[in-house]
């Protein structure tokens, strides 16, 4: 390419350029479901490492006690940020281009519903990034309130403060937009014969999980938005001054935020309920139940929020509440987990790595389930509250849990994306080293907090050394991993073995009788659907 | 110059002759749940505003 371009330069540049335009065009302005896709899960693992070398920022300063590298308030940027990119512009993006890729597939759609609204969704997203990581470069630095944004605290950035939030609402807007696209979807553009209850449980996933978003977003939308009243049109929402109430803020965030933290695991449900059927060769065990269990987690979802809010004050009856209602969470999440281990069960299970990530999911998601079991508590969450054991019970539910998902899903739709196997010894090895750094990493930090290390400190007493150096390990590990998984993708690009139109051995669901790489048009025809 | 192609939403690219029908309430459910979203968003505000504290 580049050797004919210096052969005939002004004609071939030319020529070149016009290629590169076109392309970009093609891309800015596709409204093909899979390509979107393509376009999301791009850049969520571009933001996986954006997000990722902040996290590493975090942990080099962490590595030792005492101030090394970074200024306190850089240090709080670092965590509100790397927490605010991973949300919005990684997980939830990553599940985002899962959807767009495979809900057309699975129920025999020529196409998402609203195929612009779907570019929007998607085009949005870059430019919100853009906004939130612009404020680093501002005066005053980026927002450092942690990515609660609780004021008052908040209302004290400097100039990134609208921006931030301007970011916020942009990103929301972009997931409300994909939700309502996802809900529309399902709803209408099933196959003949596709019953509600005849659906892929991936589907069924991100069917609950874009109505709990329709709920929850404008939830956290109208709540930064009376944040930017309160700053700039002199309001008094959350201002005691003015007759408001700070802690009104923290109600209504997690009234947001608690469901958000299911907005995100949901879909890696999903994942995890198309994946180990397949590599137990035996349908998921109790299917009704499934989809009950996760449209329960999605309900109770929204009337836990103050378990957050424990240590904020609250009467009696109300921490009764909020304690006995998240815990109840754990029955339809147990419901969930014994399925899974019932559709396993004398199974001719093979551990290809779609599988071995499944099944970590399974046993280290369930650790983050239980140390949330033990911050329902009231009484006991007022000693873990804002330490490390918080960090550590929420980074378990969202890596082993929701990141893990998003790698078994990659691995086992790759083939079908792309058209070639992947690598499985390297698959294997990216599984083995993510599997092994994620615990090095986020393990010991559950002994930190029960000892009292408060969480978004950049500094520390002495007597946490040992295991904050052996978490920071663990993190470099963890993010080096990921390099390996780039890799994979790219050499599956490539080339390699070729896929099969069933990819895997016998297994179900309409996306498997397509071609490997599935064509640009798929379902023209609607499938008959027995 | 060619006139340009209809783009063709996911809801009517099947050519079965429910085409419109499904379009339309494609795009009546998508105008209702961003209704709903919307209103959730200003009822919030609203409601606080109401309550005294705005």
């Amino acid at each position: 390419m580049s050797s004919t371009a210096i052969d005939t330069p002004h004609g071939h540049h030319g020529e070149h350029r016009a290629g590169f335009l076109a392309w970009c065009l093609r891309w800015i302005t596709t409204t093909n479901h899979k390509e979107i896709g393509t376009l999301y899960l791009v850049f969520s693992l571009l933001m996986l490492f954006v997000g990722g070398a902040m996290a590493l920022v975090i942990r080099l300063e962490l590595f030792q006690p005492g101030m090394q590298f970074v200024d306190p308030q850089f240090f709080n940027s670092m965590t509100t940020v790397h927490a605010l990119v991973m949300v919005f512009a990684m997980i939830m993006p990553a599940f985002a281009g899962f959807a767009n890729w495979m809900i057309p597939l699975m129920i025999g759609a020529p196409d998402m519903a609203l195929p612009r609204l779907n570019n929007w969704s998607f085009w949005l997203l870059p430019f919100a990034v853009m906004l939130l990581l612009l404020t680093f470069f501002m005066p005053g630095g980026a927002p450092a309130a942690g990515w609660t944004m609780y004021p008052p605290l908040m209302l004290q950035t400097p100039d990134a403060f609208p921006f931030a939030i301007f970011a916020v609402h942009l990103l929301g807007i972009s997931s409300i937009m994909a939700a309502i696209n996802i809900i529309v979807t399902v709803m209408n553009l099933r196959a003949p014969g596709m019953a509600l209850l005849k659906m892929p449980m991936f589907v069924w996933a991100w069917l609950i999980t874009a109505y709990l978003l329709i709920v929850a977003m404008p939830v956290l939308a109208g709540a930064v938005t009376m944040l930017l009243t309160d700053r700039f049109f002199g309001t008094s929402f959350f201002s005691a001054a003015g007759g408001g109430d700070p802690v009104l803020y923290q109600h209504i965030f997690w009234f947001f935020g608690h469901p958000e933290v299911y907005i995100i695991i949901l879909p890696a449900f999903g994942i995890v309920s198309e994946v180990i059927p397949t590599f137990s060769r035996k349908p998921l065990f109790g299917y009704a139940a499934m989809v009950y269990a996760t449209a329960s987690i999605a309900f109770l979802s929204m009337v836990v929020w103050a378990h957050h809010m424990f240590t904020a004050g609250m009467p009696l009856a109300g921490q009764l509440f909020f304690m006995l209602s998240t815990m109840i969470i754990a029955v339809p999440t147990g419901v969930k987990i014994f399925n899974w281990t019932a559709t396993m069960w004398r199974g001719s299970l093979t551990f290809e790595t779609p599988m071995l990530y499944a099944l970590a999911f399974l046993f280290l998601f369930t650790i983050g389930g239980f140390s949330g079991l033990m911050l329902a508590i009231a009484p006991a969450d007022i000693q873990y509250h804002d330490t490390y054991f918080v960090v550590a019970h929420f980074h378990y539910v969202l890596v082993p849990g929701a990141l893990f998902g998003a790698f078994a899903g990659a691995y086992y739709w790759l083939p079908k994306w792309t058209g070639h196997m992947y690598d499985e010894k390297l698959g294997k090895l990216h599984f083995w080293l993510t599997a092994i750094f994620t615990n090095v990493t986020f393990f010991p930090q559950h002994f930190l907090g029960l000892a009292g290390m408060p969480r978004r400190i950049p500094d520390y007493a002495p007597q946490f050394a040992d295991f904050n150096a052996i978490s920071s390990i663990g993190a470099f590990g963890l993010g080096l991993s990921q390099l390996l998984f780039v890799y994979i993708i790219v050499k599956c690009v490539r080339g390699g073995e070729k896929a099969t139109a069933q990819v895997w051995d016998n297994p179900s669901g309409l996306e498997w009788t397509v071609p490997s790489p599935a064509p640009a048009h798929t379902f023209d025809e609607p499938p008959v659907v027995k | 110059m060619s006139q340009p192609k209809r783009q063709h939403s996911g809801a009517d690219q099947r050519g079965d002759g429910t085409d419109a029908a499904r379009a339309a309430k494609v795009r009546r459910s998508a105008w209702l749940l961003a209704g709903l979203a919307v209103l959730i968003y200003a009822a919030y505000m609203v409601w606080f505003m109401l309550r005294g504290g705005g």
